[in-house]
């Protein structure tokens, strides 16, 4: 476990997708009894880089800025 | 965002407009408001609360549509407005969303029909199973263009629903059965969430997966799973297999629940409780209780009254569930950054709790607040006579609406050619689960708890 500054937070690496429109679409049977667009999911999503899903204020060693 | 995959900002308090949770307390409220304005003024927003009347034959159902089919159209326009307003601002395609909610509301008219028929109940053709059973034999049988989806929401119309159904719930029972509420949720909750990732990991399965999946089956469904995904960092397949996990046992459940109910004349009250307990999603619980609700008075042998089954449902399921998973999200996040040797993780934050708490839920007690601020001036007699007519009544009815709405949705999206293979191991780890969430909600709502659920009346 480790703290981060919040400047290379999965949130603003180019490889993290939580766009709730394409979480629906990605995860396959979610909008049946789910929806992307609830308060639990806060601000979740997909690194593509990781494969992984998770808190857009994780971290990992492969962070890639984003365009702002 | 045009073609859906890029990053949306921190939501953060933009989630007051951002986030279907918060727009179904804006419309849940606002409608009560609305319909409280009309009454203090002497008129009722019963006209636009329209629904199908009992009938007994077609030519009476047919007079009846006939001459109330302006007040569908003015409350189809109503629905669509309030909808697309706050799907517009939640970044969705209005395009496709009005005519799939066409639709949606055609399909709604005619289930809402079909449950008015005085022999409904001898055929077993309670509006919620038959809503969810139309959907899905549209769904698997047939094939709707993928755009239509759009008007398919079934969670901001199960929130929109709960957060109305708070204006029909008194407050003193969730003050009486609340807390009982909360700790008959937990025993069953922790006991779950634990079988299933015990036998998960006996399995061999990665932990990350078992804590979805134990999250799926012991907190809150779908939105429980996933919000336990994130908090894990669950690999990317972990969630699909733990949405199918929960949407078959829903849907079996569904059917399970109040016909094992049914066949043990369980109280309203103490099927709605284990509805609660042992049901996987909000949605599909509501189907079950309301199914199970409006069998009471129609089919001999049930107690209780058919308020009584949301209500112990809701009890259970919303105040007694829903709210710990904000929690639940931050507990794991703690343990797998602690002791998981996340590649991933950052220190979680308690804010966590706040932020994945789900909002509709401070609808759901607003509105039983405001409508028991609003009726401790009545006596019981004028509240019968007057409130109860002109304002609770509009309301329920417009809460019945949005369930159909919800309950058709469930059907329509639940496509099993779609969902993800889940493999026998996540299967029978799962499963496990579903058991002793099952018998042990059983007992604890029949047995440990009953006094309780066997008397929740105003």
């Amino acid at each position: 476990m480790r703290k981060t500054s919040r400047e290379n937070i999965c949130l603003k690496c180019l490889n993290f997708r939580n766009n709730p429109v394409y979480l629906e679409a990605a995860f396959k049977g979610w909008t049946a009894l789910g929806s992307a667009y609830g308060s639990t999911r806060k601000d979740d999503g997909i690194c593509l880089e990781n494969d992984v899903y998770l808190s857009a204020y994780d971290w990992c060693d492969h962070f890639s800025r984003a365009a702002s | 965002m045009a073609d859906g995959a890029e990053r949306i900002k921190s939501v953060g308090w933009k989630e007051m407009y951002l986030k279907e949770d918060w727009w179904a307390i804006w419309l849940g409220v606002g409608l009560i408001i609305v319909a409280y304005l009309f009454f203090l003024n002497g008129s009722s927003i019963k006209w636009i609360a329209v629904h199908p009347a009992r009938w007994h034959n077609f030519s009476q159902l047919g007079a009846d549509f006939g001459q109330h089919i302006g007040q569908y159209i003015a409350q189809f326009i109503m629905w669509t407005i309030v909808f697309c307003i706050s799907l517009k601002i939640m970044g969705q395609n209005l395009k496709e969303f009005i005519p799939s909610f066409l639709f949606v509301y055609v399909c709604s008219i005619i289930i809402f029909m079909v449950g008015a028929w005085d022999q409904a109940h001898h055929y077993n053709l309670e509006p919620p199973l038959l809503a969810l059973l139309l959907g899905m034999i549209i769904a698997n049988l047939g094939r709707l263009p993928k755009w239509m989806d759009a008007g398919f929401r079934v969670e901001y119309y199960i929130k929109t629903g709960i957060v109305l159904l708070g204006a029909t719930l008194p407050l003193t029972l969730i003050v009486w059965a609340g807390p009982i509420a909360i700790m008959q949720a937990s025993i069953v909750a922790i006991t779950t969430f634990l079988v299933i990732f015990f036998v998960g990991r006996k399995l061999g399965l990665d932990r990350r997966l078992c804590a979805t999946l134990g999250a799926g089956g012991a907190v809150c469904g779908v939105s429980g799973a996933i919000a336990i995904a994130g908090a894990v960092g669950a690999k990317k397949e972990h969630a699909p297999i733990a949405i199918t996990m929960v949407i078959l046992w829903a849907i079996v459940m569904i059917f399970f629940l109040p016909l094992m109910s049914k066949y043990l004349h369980l109280n309203t009250g103490v099927a709605g409780a284990w509805i609660g307990t042992s049901e996987f999603a909000d949605a599909a619980g509501f189907a079950a209780a309301q199914s199970y609700g409006n069998m009471a008075g129609h089919v001999q042998g049930i107690p209780g009254s058919p308020d009584a089954a949301v209500w112990g449902f809701t009890l259970m399921k919303v105040v007694g569930r829903d709210i710990w998973i904000g929690i639940w999200a931050f507990i794991m996040a703690i343990i797998s950054t602690t002791w998981w040797d996340r590649k991933t993780g950052t220190k979680p934050d308690p804010k966590e709790i706040w932020w994945r708490f789900p909002k509709f839920v401070l609808g759901f007690f607003l509105a039983c607040l405001i409508m028991t601020l609003i009726s401790s001036n009545y006596s019981l007699a004028d509240y019968n006579k007057v409130l109860k007519p002109l304002l609770v009544g509009p309301i329920k009815a417009l809460r019945t609406w949005a369930f159909i709405f919800c309950f058709f949705s469930i059907g329509l999206t639940t496509r099993f050619r779609e969902l993800a293979s889940a493999g026998a191991k996540p299967f029978w780890a799962f499963t496990s689960g579903v058991v002793v969430n099952v018998a042990l909600g059983f007992i604890l709502s029949t047995i440990v708890f009953a006094h309780y659920w066997q008397n929740l009346v105003h």
